[in-house]
């Protein structure tokens, strides 16, 4: 496709700089790149890339002590020479913006129908009266069924997609020739996502508007965009279609990129490692320089794990319940009650990895705690090594806790502020009284270096080390008794997609070597095909669907499973599930 | 974040003058306070009654009050009572409230939502009436006004301690530890405690200054230590009937009371912005 | 929200009961014995007589009997008479507690007036020196002793400008300018004070609000600045300073103790401290009842005006 001629926005050598008391730090250094009547650019980058600054400086939303410099050329106008007054005239008029936490972006204290209408009101001659009919009319347009009702609701009383939803209608309100879209989609459930992407391209159709639409997620740029600028630490790395910069990258950081980003179409190789980044800021600060990209390299694994039903599980789950109380009448009896494991059955062989994937709320964490013993179920039982955790006490759960360890989401949380990572790795072996002072310094010297990371790093706090440098000092101390069997929590989620590879490597290498047994939680399908043995699904506290995982991708048999794979963005290039009419993939299937 | 020795001179040197200018001001009351039987010639207590309620002179640095003793000499022997009281109440008040707080959190899972209700009773009352209450009977003294103060404020200690307790405990790195096989008391010990004690040094910091004013409150009203021994509030609430013959008098203490207050309040936000980023958010 | 404020209104209830048992119950474990207090030291070495009163007063018989008896007494609208006067306690509270009143909403009133505005200048303009001057005033407000501030405030309007008068009372009926020249310094004496916890309060929560997506959100959607303050910022702002004020309000009843005092204000708190002194047990016991009400219906009053302000209250998913 061929790019229209008239360039709508034209950002030319924006230049961000942050003065503070420690000094100047250039958020954004000389960005250029235009965006053209009815077309779709995505601002692609990892997390401190500056894309998200990008969005609201167009918008000349940053506040001091933020110094913009260049030139925002919108419909002919400099955006950052005009007067604060006529900018108010452009946003929400001219260019409006869809932010990415729908928890947080919408007002409490105001009904959403207020929201609406407070648009409508800035930017037209309307009677409050109008003003509330047509905000009505725009949530049933966006897809809120009861949408008189609905438009008296408070922001708290909608789920994550409706919230959504009604910020794209407040977004869409006045017509908009422009869409800033920050991430709009990155908080929600998967199915959820792909729902909320076919409505906002939906209404951006109906519109004719613009988008700049800015991720993280290359499945998502593969699907909506015309042209891609695919950022780094503020720079601009490379700007072209979206087919040649999916096709063929020029620049060696986005070829890592598109090598990293996981393929949930492409059948799972036993052994087969992830392709990583390497990055090396160049001497003179320029571009990074990629050192090493590594697309699959050897098989390592010799063998797959036993197959079920050869020896005997390690772990057995049998019929586990958990429900949670949270409100009790007068009389003390529960109201108020959440189920969220409802009857769950799960066998781990010894050595295999079994990956749990659900949406938020599915059960899938707590069943995780339950079979790490930091829960306690409610009915059923689970069977560690031919024992019932429940019952264990003593010494017995002494050796339970050295067997089973887990590994949490949040990089930032999961290691103690306070104490220096030498302590917190070794704190397991204290707990335990395992080996001497000396003993315990070398073994973690050794640790560190098993987990790629330097030994001397011994001494220092948490926060000196980077959220994937953090995972693998987390990782570290999971391994420090020597455990046979290892819950990973969405242990790589919160982390951007080329560190994500390498953590993900490193658990691959540390199951090989010490023949580890993995419960792998995630919500995500396509870091998992690669990586696990088995699949179990999960939704609503019931795993709707278990089984082998390339059975599972190529053989869904439920229906909750194939809705989930098919709404997985796919990095494929030009396939524009979005664009054009008639093609809505997804939210056929799926309600929210 | 964990503070680093070099990082904290930095801190120092950068923070703004109004920090210095408290923590100065404090230290050398302090000093004052620690060193007056050597540093200060007067009697606090001698009387001179022919040279009462008078300005300032080359003798009386601050002046004398209704009795013509020596303001300068009543002021630091008061500091003297008003700080200890304040520091001794904040201690009793920390000591029980953390290990309430923490216990509460820990120990008894079934009792917690009714000892917290409780907890939520006490912090509620206004503490001022209480005390006069209790002192009204006790006797106002040195040991009875500690002992007040400090029960008065232990329960505000104890919600922010077992409110710390609760959230630290949900943290990734105390399950983790948890799941490590840590028990009860390692936990506490090496989990919660040290994460919690930034928050409670800026608890103490406002405490100490809240108990100042409780101090000086009950001193005024007549509840405090016993004449003649002097103390802020005291000496305020005698000399401020003598306003119309010299206001000079009743201003030194309330000045002086003021000024040692807003120092610890300037303290109390400095170190709350730095050791506790996550409170303002 | 009426099945919130009903709900609020009986725990309000509920509250009054256990703090009037605390009340009953305080006053019978302190040491000291109220029938030494009615017959005077001589007559109470007399044990005959000391045997009469008790049982005149009914200390004879057991605790909860007593209680009982006393609480079916105060629903009655009958809190005994005090020792000192002979004068029904419910006479005296019923002249006193609209002049505390006045006091505590006054300050109150001053207090919001000045503190919101004054901590929404601090947070608008951090940085700047207009913030750091409301910043000051605010801390040094919060700092000030209730008798401090009072002290100043005497010596400026009383004793160089002249004013205002220095302390006294005089009843509305009498001499309403009077009555209200007399309020003006008590009022503002524990206003100011209070004025530094509203702003403060104001300052970091506005600060915390102003960092909002729905903040920036307003300002994308074409808001000025300072539409997105009043329309968005702020109301979301002030629902933890209507809790803070609800908190503090002990701090406000607590400061008219020191007020009444400093302004020889004839109010609630100076007649429960002079009843202490004098161990004027059923005045103590009327008092601290009082006080105890008029602290659980500002409490409930606050918790309305928050679930007004913020609809997550209403539905208890906060």
């Amino acid at each position: 496709m061929s790019r229209p001629c008239e360039p709508l926005l034209s950002v030319e050598g924006l230049t961000i700089k942050f003065h503070t008391g420690a000094g100047t730090t250039t958020a954004i250094d000389d960005l250029s790149f235009e965006v053209r009547r009815g077309e779709v650019v995505c601002l692609v980058g990892e997390s401190g890339s500056g894309k998200s600054v990008t969005g609201l400086s167009i918008l000349r939303l940053i506040d001091p002590p933020g110094d913009v410099a260049g030139r925002v050329l919108f419909a002919g106008r400099d955006l950052l020479t005009e007067s604060e007054a006529d900018m108010t005239a452009v946003r929400g008029r001219d260019i409006s913006m869809i932010f990415q936490e729908p928890m947080t972006a919408l007002n409490p204290a105001m009904r959403v129908g207020d929201q609406i209408v407070e648009v409508l009101r800035i930017h037209e001659q309307v009677t409050p009266e109008n003003a509330m009919a047509r905000a009505i009319a725009l949530l049933d347009r966006v897809g809120i069924q009861d949408a008189a009702v609905r438009a008296r609701a408070y922001p708290h009383e909608l789920s994550g997609g409706m919230r959504q939803r009604v910020m794209i209608a407040i977004a869409c309100a006045a017509k908009p020739k422009l869409i800033i879209a920050d991430e709009p989609t990155t908080a929600l459930d998967v199915t959820v996502q792909a729902q909320v992407l076919d409505l906002l391209f939906d209404m951006q159709a109906e519109l004719g508007s613009a988008m700049l639409f800015i991720t993280h997620d290359l499945g998502v740029v593969a699907e909506i965009a015309d042209h891609v600028v695919v950022m780094y630490r503020g720079r601009i790395v490379e700007q072209g279609p979206v087919e040649q910069i999916l096709r063929a990258p020029r620049h060696a950081y986005t070829e890592a990129l598109v090598a990293s980003a996981p393929d949930v179409d492409a059948p799972r190789v036993p052994g087969r490692r992830f392709p990583t980044i390497d990055v090396t800021e160049s001497a003179d600060g320029d571009l990074p320089v990629i050192r090493s990209v590594r697309p699959e390299p050897v098989t390592r694994r010799a063998a797959e794990p036993a197959p079920a039903g050869e020896t005997v599980p390690l772990v057995e789950i049998d019929k586990l319940h958990r429900e949670f109380i949270l409100r009790y009448s007068w009389a003390g009896r529960p109201t108020d009650v959440v189920r969220a494991v409802r009857g769950v059955d799960l066998a781990i062989w010894p050595g295999s990895t079994v990956a749990l994937v659900g949406e938020s709320g599915s059960g899938k964490s707590t069943l995780g705690r339950c079979v790490a013993h930091l829960d306690t179920p409610t009915a059923g039982s689970i069977r560690f090594d031919g024992r019932n955790v429940s019952a264990l006490d003593g010494a017995q759960l002494k050796r339970f806790r050295r067997d089973v360890q887990t590994i949490f989401q949040d990089p930032y949380a999961s290691l103690n502020p306070r104490r220096r990572i030498g302590q917190s790795i070794s704190d397991g072996l204290a707990i335990h009284g395992l080996m001497s002072a000396t003993e315990r310094r070398d073994f973690v010297a050794d640790l560190l270096r098993r987990v790629g990371l330097r030994p001397e790093f011994v001494d220092r706090y948490p926060h000196e080390f980077s959220g994937g440098q953090r995972q693998r000092i987390a990782i570290a101390r999971a391994l420090a008794l020597s455990p046979r069997f290892v819950i990973a929590d969405e242990a790589v989620s919160a982390l951007d997609m080329s560190v994500r590879a390498q953590v993900l490597n490193l658990l691959a290498d540390l199951q090989e070597e010490f023949g580890l047994t993995f419960l792998f939680i995630s919500h995500d399908l396509s870091t998992v095909r690669q990586f696990s043995d088995r699949i179990a699904i999960m939704r609503r506290g019931e795993i709707v669907e278990e089984g082998e995982t390339e059975e599972i991708f190529e053989d869904p048999k439920h229906e909750y499973t194939r809705a989930l794979l098919k709404a997985v963005p796919r990095i494929k290039p030009g396939r524009n599930a979005y664009r054009g009419k008639g093609r809505k993939p997804s939210s056929a299937t799926m309600n929210e | 974040m964990a503070p680093q020795p070099q990082t904290t001179v930095a801190r120092v040197r950068r923070s703004n003058a109004a920090v210095l200018t408290a923590a100065t001001a404090l230290g050398f009351l302090a000093a004052l306070s620690v060193s007056a039987p050597i540093l200060i010639a007067a009697d606090p207590l001698a009387i001179n009654p022919s040279h009462v309620l008078a300005s300032p002179d080359l003798v009386h640095p601050l002046g004398t009050d209704e009795l013509g003793r020596d303001l300068l000499a009543r002021v630091v022997y008061g500091g003297r009572v008003s700080l200890t009281v304040a520091a001794a109440a904040v201690l009793i008040a920390g000591t029980l409230g953390v290990i309430s707080g923490v216990a509460i959190a820990f120990f008894s899972p079934r009792l917690e939502s009714a000892m917290m209700r409780i907890i939520d009773v006490l912090v509620s009352l206004p503490e001022i009436f209480v005390a006069i209450v209790v002192l009204a009977f006790l006797g106002g003294s040195f040991w009875a006004l500690i002992g007040t103060i400090g029960v008065l404020y232990f329960p505000q200690f104890a919600r922010v301690a077992y409110g710390m307790a609760r959230s630290i405990r949900a943290r990734d790195h105390v399950t983790a530890a948890v799941s490590l096989g840590a028990g009860r008391l390692w936990l506490i010990r090496r989990e919660i405690l040290p994460n919690m004690r930034s928050v409670i040094a800026v608890q103490a910091s406002f405490t100490f200054s809240f108990a100042m004013l409780l101090e000086a409150g009950l001193s005024f009203l007549g509840l405090g230590v016993h004449p003649p021994t002097p103390s802020w509030g005291q000496m305020i609430g005698t000399l401020k009937d003598y306003i119309f013959i010299n206001p000079w008098p009743v201003l030194v203490p309330s000045i002086v009371l003021f000024a040692v207050v807003l120092s610890i309040n300037v303290l109390g936000d400095w170190l709350q912005d730095r050791l506790n980023p996550e409170l303002r958010r | 929200m009426h099945r919130f404020v009903a709900h609020r209104f009986v725990s309000s209830l509920i509250t009054m009961a256990l703090a009037s048992i605390v009340v009953f119950l305080s006053i019978h474990l302190l040491p000291g014995d109220p029938v030494v207090m009615v017959l005077g030291e001589q007559a109470g070495a007399d044990p005959m007589a000391v045997a009469r009163v008790r049982a005149e007063l009914g200390l004879d018989l057991p605790l909860p009997t007593q209680f009982v008896r006393w609480a079916s007494a105060v629903l009655h609208g009958d809190l005994g008479h005090s020792l000192r006067s002979g004068e029904p306690v419910v006479a005296e509270l019923a002249r006193r507690i609209p002049r505390s009143l006045e006091i505590i909403f006054g300050g109150l009133v001053a207090a919001v007036v000045f503190g919101i505005p004054l901590g929404t200048i601090a947070a608008r303009d951090r940085g700047r020196v207009s913030g750091l001057i409301a910043s000051i005033v605010a801390i040094a407000g919060f700092s000030a002793p209730v008798f401090v501030s009072g002290i100043i405030l005497v010596l400026i309007f009383s004793l160089w400008l002249g004013l205002l008068p220095s302390s006294g009372y005089v009843a509305l009926d009498d001499d309403p300018l009077t009555h209200f020249a007399c309020l003006v310094l008590p009022c503002v004496a524990i206003g100011i004070n209070f004025m530094g916890v509203v702003a403060r309060m104001t300052r970091s929560s506005l600060i915390d609000t102003l960092s909002k997506d729905y903040v920036r959100m307003a300002r994308a959607k074409g808001l000025t600045r300072g539409q997105a303050m009043t329309r968005h910022a702020l109301p979301n702002a002030l629902v933890p300073v209507i809790a803070i004020v609800g908190i503090r309000a002990g701090n406000l009843l607590g400061g008219t103790v020191i007020v009444e005092a400093l302004f020889d204000w004839p109010g609630l708190s100076s007649l429960l401290v002079s009843a202490c002194f004098a161990r004027d047990y059923p005045v103590m016991q009327g008092c601290l009842l009082s006080i105890f009400a008029i602290f659980i219906v500002i409490s409930l009053l606050i918790d309305i005006a928050q679930s007004i302000v913020d609809p997550r209250v209403r539905t208890g998913t906060k």
